[in-house]
């Protein structure tokens, strides 16, 4: 092991940066060292820190001292701590203490390891040894200066480097630009990973070739460029044309979407890793905005991600302290007329916000991955109902809950579907699942998991069916036994006729039922009778209804 | 004054040293730089301007470095100044106490200092 290491290291000397405000002891250190390695020596841990900044790529160790004026060694593992770049470089501390509380401190802050004074050369060359070995056969998971594809900074190394200018340029006022390719994975799928990769590799070639006035620009995620820049007053969205130009120009794909988001005159005395944060709030905004290709950070979207930030925090206690509510709104058979079953719908009755909608918090939930504890909640609460009906006497009706994606694709979702399920003793005809087709579309795991789902007697309901990019090939691929009109063709009915028509009988010649929902007036009612739609959810029949009110409803309406 | 003779004459560890630091040459080299060492000074200061966090600091840092060049005696005087400044140990002593604590440091480091004229060629 120590022969493998050693002609290693003859190729070059590993540099350490020794932290030490003793003369002695550092000379003692360095004198141990100096054969095998390239030694930095920091008097104390404020000079220390800078000299990591400044070498930290030639740097394979760093030797600490606790006891330091100016910066001690707590103080300086706290500041490597918050730079990825930085903390790649392993601490060994030097220790004269024999307390280990000091000890479990500095591992606590990050430190690899530790030797005590008196100095036992043999046992110091062996722990860095150890510690080095250990870092480098980890260096791949470890933090990298340049994006292998685009050739620019990592995220870590952009935000470190950046950080660093503007502590050392207090005063210059700064522009950010995010460049994001809008629909990626698209072009993935479509073209190839590797065609993707070309493309990312040439928006890289281009950023770097013609700069585009930038200081520094980085890859920030995988379809997504950040420049930083001097500040200028001159007209943005000019300049984001000629970019965009310059960037289709010769690209290796073509009909690609870039969208860009601009932050002026940063806030300086915010971190660089906040600012780009807000950089990718700002792209938020323009996201499959079709009619829109660039966004301006402003105050306001700073408030509605802070107003998002709490949201999120008040989830959890929301969960606990029962403030999510579920509704029903009835579906009644079309030819008859009498309640078919019902669809279950989440509210928010929030302690400061008042009662929300789930578009208030949906997507919110789907990004955070909340979701899918919500939609459990949802299930156990629908679980519950059917039993207490039952008791009750009254007859049930079947119950269609909505599944998100990220539902669908935990590992365990037929069990847990099951458990609330067998505990109320429900027959599980009586629960269905709400599928929207772009959750499931171009997806085998998904496919594979939903028809497990419906394998165990759960029917499955395909929801907006005929939105966004759905095609005709989806109702063949998904398991599925119902099929749930978009509403925009129902509010639009009079406009398409003939298409409505035309997905009521291919779903009817597939063995599959349909449902029409957000039906308000009498005349949609009756075109889609006509066209032989089997439910019909909207309005027009009911409200979704609170469950005390739904209970009344089903007890009223005869079925 | 040889180097051995000046561990025998402080009541300092050769053997250590040697064992450590590998040879007399550079042991020389190393106990040379003691008399420029700040930590003994810094720990004098402090005491008399009754600055116990400062006076823990020079004393922790002079009980390092006279561990590491194995001055036993002037080592063990410091771990026990140390110790007794420590904060959470602070209240059990008294000011007379850490000057007691002091004067068994200065008569070793004076030991020491001593010996080192007399090795230096």
């Amino acid at each position: 092991m120590l022969n493998e290491f050693e002609t290693y290291g003859n190729q070059k000397k590993r540099g350490i940066l020794i932290v030490e405000d003793n003369d002695i002891n550092r000379e003692m250190l360095k004198s141990i060292l100096e054969d095998k390695y390239e030694i930095t020596e920091a008097a104390d841990g404020l000079i220390g820190l800078e000299k990591l900044k400044e070498g930290y790529r030639d740097l394979s160790l760093v030797l600490l001292d606790v006891q330091m004026p100016n910066m001690n060694g707590y103080e300086f593992l706290e500041h490597q701590r918050n730079d990825e770049l930085l903390s790649s470089v392993p601490v060994i501390v030097t220790t004269g203490s024999t307390i280990s509380e000091d000890e479990e401190k500095c591992l606590a802050l990050g430190a690899s390891d530790f030797v005590t004074k008196p100095y036992n050369p043999r046992i110091i060359i062996r722990r860095i040894e150890a510690i080095i070995r250990l870092s480098e056969s980890m260096a791949t998971l470890k933090a990298v200066e340049f994006d292998n594809i685009s050739g620019l900074y990592t995220k870590a190394a952009f935000i470190h480097h950046f950080q660093r200018y503007m502590d050392e340029n207090k005063d210059k006022k700064l522009d950010m630009l995010m460049i994001n390719v809008e629909g990626f994975s698209y072009i993935n799928e479509l073209y190839g990973v590797a065609k993707g990769e070309q493309l990312l590799k040439h928006i890289g070639n281009v950023i770097s070739v013609c700069n585009f006035g930038a200081i520094m620009s980085c890859r920030y995620t995988t379809d997504r460029f950040i420049l930083m820049r001097v500040h200028s007053d001159s007209d943005v969205s000019k300049e984001v044309v000629v970019y965009n130009e310059k960037i289709h120009e010769n690209s290796p794909v073509s009909g690609f979407v870039l969208k860009f988001a601009v932050y002026t005159d940063v806030d300086t005395s915010v971190s660089a890793a906040s600012l780009c944060e807000r950089l990718s709030v700002t792209m938020k905004t323009v996201r499959r905005r079709y009619d829109m290709q660039l966004a301006f950070y402003s105050t306001e979207m700073a408030n509605r991600a802070k107003h998002l930030k709490k949201m999120e925090e008040s989830m959890k206690d929301a969960l606990k302290e029962k403030q999510f509510s579920v509704y029903y709104q009835p579906k009644h058979d079309a030819k008859t007329g009498e309640i078919a079953g019902a669809e279950a719908l989440v509210r928010w009755i929030h302690p400061v916000h008042g009662f929300l909608s789930p578009a208030d918090f949906i997507p919110l939930f789907e990004e955070n991955g909340f979701i899918t504890k919500l939609d459990l909640y949802v299930w156990n609460t629908v679980c519950e109902d059917i039993r207490n009906w039952i008791n009750d006497g009254i007859k049930p009706v079947p119950v269609s809950v909505n599944a998100s994606r990220r539902d669908i694709l935990s590992i365990d979702t037929p069990e847990r579907l099951l458990l609330p399920i067998n505990e109320n003793d429900v027959d599980i005809g009586l629960l269905h699942i709400e599928i929207t087709e772009s959750a499931s579309v171009n997806d085998n795991v998904i496919l594979e998991k939903v028809k497990a789902v419906r394998d165990m007697g759960i029917k499955i309901e395909l929801d907006d069916f005929g939105s966004g990019q759905s095609s005709l090939g989806t109702i063949r691929d998904i398991p599925t036994d119902i099929i749930k009109l978009d509403i925009s063709f129902v509010r639009n009915i009079e406009k398409q006729k003939e298409i409505v028509k035309m997905i009521i009988s291919l779903a009817h010649a597939l063995g599959h039922k349909t449902v029409a929902e957000g039906v308000e007036t009498k005349e949609q009612l009756e075109i889609l009778k006509d066209f032989g739609c089997d439910y019909i959810q909207g309005y027009y029949y009911s409200k979704p209804l609170e469950r005390n009110e739904f209970r009344q409803y089903l007890i009223n309406n005869k079925h | 004054m040889t180097v051995k003779d000046f561990y025998a004459e402080i009541g300092g560890d050769y053997g250590d040293a040697v064992k450590r630091l590998m040879n007399d040459s550079l042991i020389y080299r190393f106990i040379m730089k003691f008399p420029d060492d700040k930590s003994f000074d810094m720990l004098k200061t402090a005491l008399q301007k009754k600055d116990l966090e400062a006076a823990f600091s020079a004393a922790h840092t002079l009980k390092g470095v006279t561990l590491n060049l194995a001055f036993n005696k002037l080592s063990a005087a410091s771990l026990k100044l140390t110790d007794a400044l420590r904060s959470q140990n602070r209240a059990d002593y008294s000011f007379e106490d850490f000057n007691s604590m002091f004067s068994e440091v200065q008569k070793e480091y004076t030991v020491v200092c001593s010996a080192l004229e007399k090795t230096a060629v």
